[in-house]
């Protein structure tokens, strides 16, 4: 009960916050930024394949990118909610530009190694063989398995999100999954 | 020495996973001095909602039109009940020497016609389907304009048909003064 009653007060007070940020108020939309900042930040540096440096960057420019479109939030789902997925969206279209430089050079050994270099930045702990392993997958199988396992997307969210078929969300979870077994079991 | 790992087992390890993790490094400082920037152009979300609104008003303003004007000149529907009260009613209309009027409502027209050139410029900045529907809007104005160019030049006083190129005049000017304003949001989110 008591639960229910902190988890209510805490969504009236962030109710009141954004309509102070939508108004204007900087220091409101800080108290959200700290609010939510780790939060986006364990998506996108997930989602960056554990870049920490660039994963650091997309946070900045998730944030400034929900301040300009905080008019457009309408309330019908929790604010966390549509920071999340403006978040996504942001390193998605991120990640597009970026791998079409990427393609065109052909350095996608050194994009590997930079993202497990950048896992061992964040944390140490019994997880990080894991974390290490979520790295090294290819971007599309990465993100669908960071979004349905650890976000909790389903698999028509992360096709409209992504841009793919529903199939190819389910095939490159089931990629994935595999890939990060194997990747455990060596 | 490794040993296999099930699926229930690796979806039992990733829900331990934090959800949470905290950066290196606090971007606030540059967040807060990017939106300074973006707040000293207005509040936040103004950029947006000017643009939105520019475009949906350039896309009512073009389907009102076509609704409107489209099937007048072709004697297929009457005339419009809020349309003539707008242009000062149908009988005061008739006896008030509307040429003359008509006259100063085209110079009006050419004016912010020739302002209707610079929103080219921020052409290739704009989505295609905005373009396209912008220009979908002034080609259904330019073709009823047309149409009642042709019927005035046969009955030049008409008090129906001069009173259906000022609406249209008029529904021009306002089309335009859209543009304007979706041009120059445009122009600062491009900043």
């Amino acid at each position: 009960m008591a639960s229910w009653e902190a988890e209510t007060a805490h969504h009236d007070d962030e109710t009141e916050l954004v309509e102070q940020a939508r108004s204007g108020d900087r220091v409101a939309f800080e108290k959200l930024y700290r609010r939510h900042r780790d939060r986006i930040f364990g998506l996108l540096w997930r989602i960056c394949g554990g870049d920490r440096a660039l994963a650091e960057d997309l946070l900045q420019e998730a944030f400034v990118r929900a301040w300009i479109k905080l008019d457009s939030f309408r309330g019908e789902s929790r604010f966390g909610t549509w920071l999340h997925r403006l978040s996504v969206n942001v390193a998605l279209s991120d990640r597009r530009i970026r791998m079409r430089r990427v393609e065109r050079e052909t350095v996608l050994e050194g994009t590997v190694e930079r993202t497990v270099q950048g896992a061992s930045d964040v944390y140490a702990d019994k997880q990080m063989d894991l974390e290490q392993a979520i790295a090294r997958l290819p971007e599309r199988a990465r993100t669908v398995l960071v979004l349905y396992d650890i976000e909790g997307y389903s698999h028509a969210e992360i096709g409209e999100i992504a841009g793919m078929a529903v199939g190819s969300s389910k095939a490159q979870l089931h990629r994935a999954r595999k890939l990060v077994r194997e990747e455990l079991e060596k | 020495m490794s040993s296999r790992i099930s699926e229930k087992e690796l979806l039992s390890r990733i829900a331990d996973l934090p959800r949470e993790i905290r950066p290196g490094r606090d971007p606030w400082p540059e967040i807060s001095e990017r939106i300074s920037r973006s707040a000293s152009a207005g509040e936040p979300g103004k950029f947006r909602r000017g643009w939105m609104l520019g475009v949906a008003a350039s896309a009512i303003l073009a389907v009102s039109a076509a609704l409107l004007f489209g099937p007048v000149w072709m004697g297929t529907r009457d005339v419009p009940a809020g349309s003539l009260d707008r242009a000062g009613g149908a009988a005061q209309a008739q006896t008030s020497g509307l040429p003359a009027a008509l006259a100063v409502s085209e110079a009006e027209y050419l004016a912010a016609f020739r302002e209707f050139i610079a929103v080219g410029e921020s052409r290739e900045s704009l989505p295609r389907q905005v373009i396209e529907k912008i220009e979908t809007g002034w080609t259904d104005l330019l073709d009823v304009e047309s149409a009642l160019a042709t019927a005035l030049a046969k009955n030049p006083h008409d008090p129906f048909l001069n009173n259906r190129m000022l609406e249209l005049r008029a529904r021009q000017l306002g089309f335009l003064q859209q543009l304007a304003t979706l041009d120059s949001s445009n122009r600062r989110m491009s900043i």
